[in-house]
């Protein structure tokens, strides 16, 4: 997987983790105040960290590239947890947070540390990336 | 022996394999998908009509057109009629007739138990609840039975609008959320809970015009013939038909269903000429190996038969992986189609996972291996020595 790949996939996957629970699959209306806000808090910071560590990624040196992408996989993670942990969203499945954009984000979650998990898996394989 | 060195040129060929079983994998994903979401959708809706059991409902002016959306959803009308029910009972092909008070609960500052439903029934005439539970189940005024989103197993209490009762029955998942988010209460147990909400100050206050209902349940013989009595005879009610809305409703369904088959058909016809190309690809590159083969007494349809299987073994690797994804998927949205869609649904079960997931795996290795048969007789037919001076 060239380099470039695999920025523009893990960019790709961040945006994912912002665009669901604000857009494609939105959590319960701001004007509510609902505890789902801070899922979608924690989604835009996961999403926002996996872009510019996707940025960071192009960076030659293998150990920054290692680094962004553990950085990237464990985002991934915590963003598809935290709808069911640390930042629960609403109780009723007739919310749209719920029935949406939980799912919505296990979904991107995975997605994102399956892309860092296989980004890391084939890091340095023949990319011919200077070693440090 | 062969499986063996099929593996071993799979890790060989890693980048290769993991793009075949990929393709394969999104193709599966989105045929699982629909199927479940099809399958899903099908089930709920005759088990939705089953459940309801009336052929008609009366509700008050204005609630009629958007009643089913709110059956499926599990909304609450917010009208309130006079209690029709003994008028309605006299009306031409008219059996019978049942009255139900809808109560929103209060959905609290975000998010407990208070989200429910709350049905009050007649447990006399009433058709929609009772056949589903132990006879007398809904007897004092304390007891409720509780559709499946609420689960509060038998026995444990529920505290809605200042009032605790203790649930009596569960109710199986419909894909329903009159059902699954339903706490169904003997209609005068139902009465005086919301005639306590507006005595108290620290409940919502739900304000029930006295003697009035929310719908009326009717079983007729002529389903028509009754409606358009009941419309003449009730001009300040809206009568709903409830086989033609349920066909609106299975159109709907109907049609995203072949939506997704479309789409589903689209990505395996990709996913064929993805496999085929990549299978032509890798044969191309391995010509030299197969020239060898062929040059140490290997017939075509050895070079034929390693091929393709080595295309069904990743075809069927990719399909498992598809197919689960696909059906979880499905399962992940289920409240997702219910609630924000408007179509019941209800998540495959185990028989719908084995049945998928097994299934989906077979048709994708046999699609694979078919794909992969032109560039293996290709391969195949290719001069030895050619190959080897490649």
């Amino acid at each position: 997987m060239s380099a470039r790949v695999r920025a523009a996939m893990l960019a790709g996957c961040g945006a994912l983790l912002v665009v669901v629970p604000r857009w494609l699959l939105p959590v319960c209306p701001a004007e509510a105040e609902m505890r789902c806000a801070y899922t979608l808090l924690v989604a835009t910071i996961a999403g926002a960290v996996v872009i510019i560590a996707a940025a960071v990624s192009l960076a030659s040196p293998r150990v920054v590239v290692r680094w962004s992408l553990v950085t990237s996989l464990a985002a991934g993670i915590i963003a598809a947890v935290a709808p069911w942990t640390f930042a629960p969203v609403c109780g009723s499945p007739r919310m749209p947070c719920v029935s949406g954009a939980a799912p919505g984000l296990l979904v991107a979650g995975l997605l994102t540390a399956g892309v860092a998990a296989a980004a890391l898996a084939t890091h340095g394989r023949g990319s011919g990336e200077v070693r440090t | 022996m062969t499986g063996r060195l099929l593996l071993a040129d799979m890790r060989h060929h890693l980048e290769t394999a993991l793009a075949v079983a990929a393709v394969v994998a999104v193709g599966a994903g989105i045929a699982a998908f629909a199927w479940a979401f099809g399958q899903g959708a099908a089930s709920a809706i005759s088990l939705g009509a089953e459940r309801l059991g009336a052929d008609i409902v009366v509700v008050a002016r204005g609630e009629g057109a958007g009643l089913v959306e709110s059956l499926v959803r599990g909304d609450a009308p917010d009208g309130y009629l006079a209690d029709p029910t003994a008028e309605i009972r006299e009306t031409t092909g008219v059996t019978a007739a049942t009255p139900q008070l809808f109560l929103q609960s209060a959905e609290a500052d975000c998010c407990d138990e208070g989200d429910v439903l709350i049905v009050g029934i007649e447990p006399a005439t009433d058709f929609v609840v009772s056949p589903w539970v132990a006879k007398g189940a809904i007897g004092p005024a304390e007891d409720i039975v509780a559709g499946a989103a609420i689960r509060r197993p038998i026995g444990l209490p529920l505290t809605f609008l200042g009032q605790r009762r203790i649930v009596v029955a569960n109710l199986a998942r419909t894909g329903w959320g009159y059902f699954d988010r339903g706490a169904f209460i003997g209609i005068e147990a139902a009465r005086s809970t919301a005639a306590e909400s507006v005595r108290r100050d620290d409940v919502v206050d739900v304000a029930v015009p006295a003697g009035s209902v929310s719908a009326v349940f009717v079983r007729s013989e002529q389903p028509e013939v009754s409606a358009r009595a009941l419309r003449t005879s009730l001009p300040t009610a809206d009568v709903v038909v409830l086989a033609s809305v349920g066909r609106t409703i299975r159109d709907s369904a109907a049609a995203a269903a072949t939506t997704a088959w479309l789409v589903a058909v689209l990505a395996g016809l990709v996913a064929v000429g993805a496999i085929a190309t990549l299978v032509w690809s890798a044969t191309r590159r391995r010509r030299t190996d197969i020239a060898l083969l062929r040059a140490l007494g290997a017939s075509k349809v050895a070079v034929v038969r390693v091929v393709v299987m080595q295309a069904a073994m990743l075809g069927l690797m990719g399909g498992l992986v598809g197919s689960a994804t696909g059906l979880g998927l499905a399962t992940l949205f289920a409240n997702w189609f219910t609630y924000q869609a408007s179509i019941p649904f209800v998540a495959p079960g185990p028989a719908a996972w084995l049945w998928g997931g097994v299934g989906g795996a077979v048709v994708c290795a046999v699609v694979s291996a078919i794909a992969a048969i032109p560039p293996a007789l290709a391969a195949a037919a290719a001069d030895p020595y050619q190959g080897l001076s490649a």
